[in-house]
């Protein structure tokens, strides 16, 4: 099999924290590793905090992490480019942010957004350099692209703009695309409309999209494989269908019972402990909350652990179900 | 930046700014060729106006008029070019110190820090005696003395800026760092930039005269610092010959009045929170109509009946809330739906009459138990508010007030509306806290020390303190993680079922509205499209926007993965984008 798309493994970020003296750190990414192939959209849920979009800052190369490899295409990036990221890796892996009102420079017309990555990356000549601006202007779904290419951002509603902004992205023709909650700042009515122009790219043009979300629901709409990332950790990841159907840890167990869905959600009760104590430094990151948790959960870090064939958990209660710990970490 | 020049032309401020600052610069061009030599002896020393010397002679003899117009050419050259340099030398080394950070930071801000604390007017004596005299040694002291100040404004706009989504997109792009600075962040700073340059000018005008007037100048140079040394010298004040220093007095005043006026203009345009906002005339409340005197339903806790709220703009009122009628039965939940623009936080803070100046209720009637709150005057409004119908905000955060402790937060909530002693308001408050779920201790706690989700407890229990009858809501879960939104909401209802309190929820989830409330109104651009119980809502909705709503959430369980709602979509979005597309013509 060749190398995927883009491979993350044991991915770690850690940020000082206390005063001038302090020597402590604090983990954002605690060793995270995942996969993502050609033409594949893979969902990361998690609350706030729970280092998404640190996650997403690193692999745009917009952070550096303190351990861990990244590779593109089988290349290890950060040891090749410790500088900063090449142009050449800005030309495969870009970013769709989250708020479309700040991704977009007030000042710069629609048509200077889209010029600017076609010359940088010579996606264009000058002399096609409109043609190809209206091309991306109508991939996208912004007709009549010539009208809309004048434009300023602030004449342009969210959706539109989110649309822009997806537009950028694919001018430099990227392989891979992080989408850090693109749909949260919009409005409901034109969210599912920015959704199926993801869904789209990835069959088009086999473009492997991390789509990143608080909302479990666009997730299962969407994503081909989903990641649940609490505290900074992945708790579990699999296809979708097997995740959000049965899903094994108690964390992802928490956030499906939570997503308003149906007339009786308010009516079954969280499975969940209010928070007691500090989360323990040895054991898993969840055990303060999980219904669960014995001793075991509070001293040692459990591995994560194959469930199905691509279904993988890190839990000590669904390892002690049967297979060995050490069966962890394929990837 | 043509857009910020077309609004500046239609500001008084800036018209009349300019227009003196642009007489000036005229004055300063063309002027010199129309006096005579103004060093020149032409008469007697300290003679008053005549028509030979329409503003009289100086101390040695010289026609003050010929000093008074020549002098304006070097004094507004030097203060255009120091008021450029300045602004160019701050912005420079402030935007690269601040888009760079770290080390490149360190070094800049300590030169900065440096310029700083040396005082001006010593530097500018130092300088001034070593360099060769001229108008180049006034322009290089003024702009080493001044640099440093703007390099700490522009430094903190540009840490400002560096954070924005747009400057990441630019590099996640390629682009270099060199062209993020100059090409994204710059234009961005167009006013700044403007406001700067101007305030820069007066700095260096004002400087200029000063260092001139001390005899720190070019003596030998006519200008307007000088022309006031050498009345000085010449015991132009013991001879009581106002003439000779008046007109240049008068000159620098001018200009100076013109900066600032240009100056304050800039602000106003570029930041409108300066301008006052136009206040909605207390209109001709129209006698009730026909259908407005429908009596409500008895049992009706609360009752809108055609109420309308507009917003008074520039361009005349626009109308945000249309005709929008129903009630609220007591103990009940109803839910208002809608997307961003649609009215429905107008409407919610217009129960608590907690609307912005800007706007107005011309028509319509609020009932709560049968008083219409339209017609509150302020001290019956005061005594409404919150024991009738209280709010919880949607950012938590800055409903708090960051300086009080929560029992204080208790305590003033209390106080206002009767006596009530402090420690009383303590044991109030810790049993409120204890009632939303949150640790009585927490009564002395700050609000920064808890989580979104507490905060938002804390609202809940606030906006309970005084037993209302009906708890207004706006979006109090938006910015919560679902876990902490369910948990929240749970308790909610839970409070309710125990105090009996109605709630008004306010939120663009529909499908949390559908499983929270009794009843469910849908708001589209101000109008009331639907209004139907949960069940009814989910299974059947009439209007064809609910259904548009309904299926934009994607769902759990359903297979509703292949809906071809993709049409309809796209055509709701293009006529909801906003009719301000009269920027075409920049």
């Amino acid at each position: 099999m060749s190398a995927p798309l883009l491979e993350a493994s044991e991915l770690l970020r850690t940020v000082p924290v206390g005063g001038f003296l302090s020597r402590s750190r604090r983990t954002l990414l605690n060793r995270v590793s995942f996969t993502l192939e050609r033409g594949e959209i893979v969902a990361l849920v998690g609350e706030s905090g729970s280092g998404k979009s640190t996650l997403a800052r690193v692999l745009a190369r917009l952070d550096t992490p303190d351990a861990g490899s990244l590779r593109l295409g089988g290349e290890d990036v950060l040891t090749v480019e410790r500088g900063g990221a090449s142009l050449a890796y800005r030309g495969r892996v870009q970013m769709v942010f989250q708020d479309p009102f700040a991704s977009l420079n007030p000042v710069h017309t629609v048509a200077h957004h889209l010029e600017r990555p076609l010359l940088r990356h010579r996606r264009a000549t000058r002399a096609s350099l409109k043609d190809r601006v209206h091309a991306l202007l109508e991939s996208v779904g912004l007709t009549p692209a010539e009208q809309l290419a004048q434009r300023y951002p602030h004449e342009l509603s969210g959706g539109q703009r989110q649309r822009v902004a997806v537009a950028r992205a694919l001018a430099v023709e990227p392989d891979v695309i992080i989408a850090d909650e693109p749909t949260s700042m919009l409005d409901v009515s034109t969210r599912r409309g920015v959704l199926q122009l993801l869904r789209g790219l990835t069959r088009e043009r086999g473009i492997g999209i991390l789509f990143i979300t608080h909302d479990l629901a666009s997730a299962r709409h969407l994503a081909d494989r989903v990641l649940v990332l609490y505290a900074g950790s992945v708790v579990e990841s699999g296809k979708t269908s097997d995740v959000l159907a049965a899903p094994r840890h108690p964390y992802t167990r928490l956030l499906l019972s939570a997503v308003p869905d149906g007339a009786d959600f308010l009516d079954t009760p969280l499975p969940v402990r209010p928070a007691t104590g500090p989360m323990p430094v040895f054991g898993c990151p969840f055990a303060p909350r999980c219904p669960h948790a014995d001793a075991r959960c509070h001293s040692t870090l459990p591995p994560s652990h194959v469930q199905a064939a691509d279904h993988t958990v890190r839990c000590h209660l669904e390892s002690s179900k049967g297979a060995s710990d050490n069966a962890a970490v394929p990837q | 930046m043509g857009d910020l020049l077309r609004r500046l032309l239609r500001q008084r401020k800036a018209a009349v700014g300019g227009s003196i600052l642009l007489g000036f610069i005229v004055l300063a061009l063309v002027g010199p060729w129309l006096v005579m030599d103004p060093t020149d002896l032409v008469g007697r020393p300290h003679q008053p106006p005549s028509s030979a010397h329409w503003f009289g002679t100086t101390g040695q003899g010289q026609d003050v008029l010929a000093q008074t117009v020549v002098g304006a050419r070097e004094t507004l050259a030097i203060g255009f070019a120091v008021g450029a340099l300045v602004t160019l030398m701050g912005a420079l080394i402030g935007v690269t110190s601040g888009y760079l950070g770290r080390r490149v930071d360190d070094v800049l801000t300590l030169t900065t820090n440096v310029f700083l604390v040396i005082p001006g007017l010593p530097l500018a004596i130092v300088l001034g005696a070593y360099l060769p005299s001229g108008p180049f040694r006034m322009v290089v002291v003024l702009s080493l003395a001044g640099w440093a100040w703007n390099a700490r404004v522009f430094r903190a706009e540009a840490m400002a800026l560096r954070n924005r989504d747009f400057v990441s997109a630019a590099f996640v792009a390629g682009e270099s760092r060199a062209r993020i600075v100059v090409r994204e962040l710059l234009p961005n700073m167009a006013s700044l930039l403007g406001s700067s340059f101007i305030g820069n000018t007066l700095y260096a005008v004002g400087a200029q005269v000063g260092l001139e007037f001390l005899g720190l100048g070019d003596v030998g140079a006519v200008t307007w610092g000088t022309n006031l040394y050498w009345a000085g010298n010449d015991a132009a004040l013991l001879t009581r010959s106002w003439w000779v220093f008046v007109p240049t007095g008068v000159c620098i005043a001018l200009v100076g009045f013109s900066l600032t006026l240009l100056s304050s203009a800039i602000d106003e345009v570029t930041n409108p929170a300066l301008k006052a906002p136009p206040v909605a005339t207390t209109a001709v409340r129209s006698t009730q109509s026909s259908s407005a005197d429908a009596a409500p339903p008895s049992g009706a806790l609360l009752s809108l009946r055609d109420v309308c709220i507009e917003y008074a703009t520039e361009r005349g009122p626009s109308r945000v809330v249309d005709s929008v009628s129903f009630d609220i039965a007591p103990g009940e939940v109803f839910g208002l739906a809608g997307e961003s623009g649609s009215g429905k936080s107008t409407l919610g803070y217009a129960l608590l009459r907690l609307l912005p100046p800007a706007a107005s209720i011309p028509q319509g009637r609020i009932l709560l138990d049968g008083t219409d709150v339209t017609a509150l005057d302020e001290t019956a409004l005061r005594a409404y508010r919150w024991s009738q119908v209280s709010m919880v905000f949607q950012s938590a955060m800055s409903a708090l007030n960051p300086v009080l402790t929560l029992g204080d937060q208790f305590h003033d909530t209390l106080a206002a509306h009767g006596r009530t002693t402090r420690a009383a308001a303590h044991a109030r408050a810790r049993e409120l806290l204890t009632m939303v779920g949150l640790a009585p201790q927490l009564v002395d706690a700050w609000p920064h020390q808890l989580s979104g989700g507490m905060r938002q407890r804390v609202g809940i229990a606030l906006a309970l303190a005084l037993e209302p009858k009906l708890v207004v809501m706006d979006e109090p879960t938006t910015a919560l993680d679902v876990v902490v939104q369910k948990e929240l909401l749970q308790r909610v209802l839970e409070l309710k079922q125990r105090l009996g309190f109605a709630v008004l929820f306010i939120t663009h989830d529909l499908p949390l509205l559908l499983a929270l409330s009794n009843r469910v109104g849908i708001l589209q651009g101000g109008k009331l499209v639907e209004v139907d119980t949960a069940e009814r809502l989910r299974t059947d909705a009439r209007h064809p926007y609910t259904r548009l709503l309904l299926s934009s959430f994607p769902h759990l369980s359903a297979a509703d993965a292949q809906v071809p709602a993709d049409v309809a979509l796209a055509a709701s979005e293009r006529t909801t984008a906003p009719a301000t597309a009269q920027g075409g013509g920049r």
